[in-house]
């Protein structure tokens, strides 16, 4: 409280000595939006990630073709002005089915970021608030799953629960609990210490008012900054299970399965792999200029 | 010294149990009979039940786990059902394939990684530090198995330097050996390289803003000395905690690279019996591949106490 106080007064200051800034939109969302408009490369990151969210959403209308429409007579098609990423082996048109793939890779993402972040923010919230025997035991438990390298936890998840898309949602989402339980009891226990936690607790605050109110909004930075990095994870996790064949089975387009049929197909028709490949690039390279944008504006330290 | 290497090891019990009994876990979820799997399809339901019970699969859950975790220990990990072979003996086989593999990666991905990080934090701003900053970034957002595809294109088919796929052992042709391990461990390497950059450019910056750092500098050394000498050890520190939580993960990405380049490791190992469903190799991979994780978790953080000697009086 103090601290937002000290800093409060020059900032009224300088606002006064600039009549052109809007008035009275000092809140903390507002000061990060800003902080987070001035990382140029950040904002590039989130664009892209806006139009691949709108592209994936209207696949159906900005897409040339049908994403299973084949025509053998146009096999294997270098990239031109009928075909702008080419054809797969099918005749297919690359383009479409890298805009229909875009539509599992988003949903693997939010959705195993999903299954992730809520059990894990859940595990690190008790660990780090309660203590004791809760955080030990709940702390083993992520260092079990922590021993299993993610990718292979999610390869053995499928082998045991058998290709799909949920599957994959569900085996991602698993491998990520750890990363966010961490995180969060991390800050749980920077935040707990802080005078205005005593405060409330002097003042008869139930634990459950105190997790709610007082901890969790503490923190929601690394948690925001996690999610970005968790959903550059968990879309390169999915890529990687459709290349190795155990996600999303064949025809629907997915980036990695198309990225591994491509491979066969390498010397004479390397567009097919390599556009795909691109793709899962780019998204998960904007993921990290907007997680880096987030943790630079959210840092505490500013 | 020797009290905390003990407490280390004390720790790591838990958790390696814990291991056990996740993948025994696992084992039970396996879809499937495992006897009826052994047998085939023509198994007759006597012979069934006969073999049901030489495995034991007729007794009790904490029964069967405690049988199977003597054989564990004892290196036994059950019999593939495809082969019949010893699981044990199949991953032994092809462990030192992965292990080299993961271990070249690492290597190679500290050399460049840590270096390059050191250097775009010395000269900070610089267009050796964006272009550092830069590439590392593409490092870490690179998926392993597209990499790996573009190595193949440009040295392999383009350039024509390297092999495309497949292997050679060190026995038979060293240097064969090492053009085939090469790319593979290049794409391995990659997102390490990436993170070490990241990391220790971060980490670098922090060290050398400290007192310590100033003073050397006002004593008049060069600063080649004090970057390397006096401000690296510091700020390695946690960098090989990254380095460390990254070996597995660096395993967990040896499965995918080998499929790219056709390589008989243990991902290819896995990955086969994924699609023959032969469980018990499933199971012993994983197995074996998580122990090997919390081992290298326990070197890293006893190369802590080298790295910081405060250790030695904190615990």
């Amino acid at each position: 409280m103090q601290r937002s106080l000290a800093v409060a007064e020059p900032m009224a200051a300088a606002r006064a000595a600039l009549p052109v800034q809007a008035p009275l939109r000092d809140t903390h969302r507002w000061r990060v939006w800003h902080r987070l408009r001035r990382h140029r490369l950040a904002i590039v990151g989130l664009g892209f990630l806006v139009l691949l969210v709108v592209c994936a959403l209207a696949a159906d209308v900005v897409s040339p073709y049908r994403p299973l429409e084949q025509a053998m007579n146009q096999r294997l098609r270098p990239p031109s002005a009928a075909h702008l990423l080419g054809t797969d082996d099918f005749g297919r048109d690359i383009l479409t089915r890298i805009l229909f793939g875009s539509r599992i890779s988003l949903q693997v993402g939010f959705v195993a970021v999903g299954i992730a972040g809520s059990i894990g923010i859940v595990l690190g919230l008790l660990s780090g608030y309660f203590g004791g025997w809760i955080d030990n035991v709940l702390m083993r438990c992520m260092d079990v799953l922590l021993a299993f390298p993610a990718i292979l936890l999610a390869v053995t998840i499928m082998a045991l629960l058998g290709p799909s898309t949920t599957n994959v949602m569900i085996a991602i989402g698993i491998a990520y609990i750890p990363i966010f339980a961490r995180v969060v009891r991390g800050t749980v226990l920077t935040v707990k210490p802080n005078e205005y936690v005593e405060a409330a607790r002097a003042a008869g605050a139930s634990q459950l008012r105190m997790l709610v109110q007082h901890i969790v909004p503490g923190t929601t930075g690394p948690i925001i900054v996690q999610v970005s990095l968790a959903l550059a994870y968990a879309i390169l996790a999915e890529a990687a299970l459709s290349f190795l064949g155990l996600g999303t089975q064949p025809p629907t387009p997915t980036w990695g399965s198309m990225l591994s049929f491509g491979r066969d197909f390498v010397r004479e028709a390397p567009w097919f792999t390599f556009f795909p490949g691109f793709a899962i690039f780019l998204t998960v390279l904007s993921l990290n200029l907007v997680g880096d944008g987030l943790s630079d504006a959210l840092d505490p330290r500013l | 010294m020797p009290k905390y290497v003990l407490r280390r090891l004390v720790a790591m019990v838990p958790v390696l149990l814990g291991v056990v009994v996740a993948v025994f876990v696992m084992i039970k979820l396996a879809p499937g009979d495992p006897a009826a799997a052994l047998l085939g399809v023509q198994a007759t339901p006597a012979e069934l039940v006969r073999v049901r019970h030489a495995m034991g699969l007729d007794r009790t859950w904490p029964e069967q786990f405690a049988i199977w975790l003597l054989g564990v220990l004892h290196g036994d990990l059950g019999a593939s059902y495809i082969s019949k072979k010893p699981v044990s003996e199949l991953i032994l086989a092809r462990l030192p394939v992965t292990v080299e593999l993961a271990v070249i990666g690492t290597v190679l991905a500290a050399l460049v990684g840590i270096s390059a990080g050191v250097l775009s934090a010395a000269k900070r701003y610089t267009r050796l530090d964006y272009t550092v900053t830069t590439l590392a970034l593409f490092g870490v957002s690179m998926p392993t198995f597209w990499f790996g595809i573009l190595l193949i294109l440009l040295f392999s088919l383009y350039l024509g330097w390297l092999p495309a796929s497949g292997f050679v052992p060190l026995a038979r042709d060293p240097a064969r050996h090492f053009q085939t391990v090469l790319m593979p461990s290049l794409a391995l390497g990659v997102f390490l390289a990436g993170s070490l950059a990241r990391f220790s450019r971060n980490s670098m910056v922090e060290t050398l803003s400290l007192g310590y750092v100033q003073t050397a500098r006002a004593k008049g050394l060069a600063n080649s000395t004090v970057l390397w000498v006096h401000a690296l050890r510091n700020s390695l520190i946690p960098t090989v905690t990254v380095l460390g939580s990254q070996f597995g993960a660096l395993l967990g990405g040896a499965v995918i690279v080998e499929q790219v380049f056709a390589y008989p490791g243990v991902g290819t190992l896995l990955l086969t019996a994924i699609s023959q469903r032969d469980y018990p190799v499933v199971e012993g991979v994983t197995l074996v591949v998580a122990t090997l994780v919390v081992l290298t978790n326990l070197v890293v953080d006893l190369a802590y106490t080298w790295l910081d000697p405060r250790i030695h009086y904190a615990t």
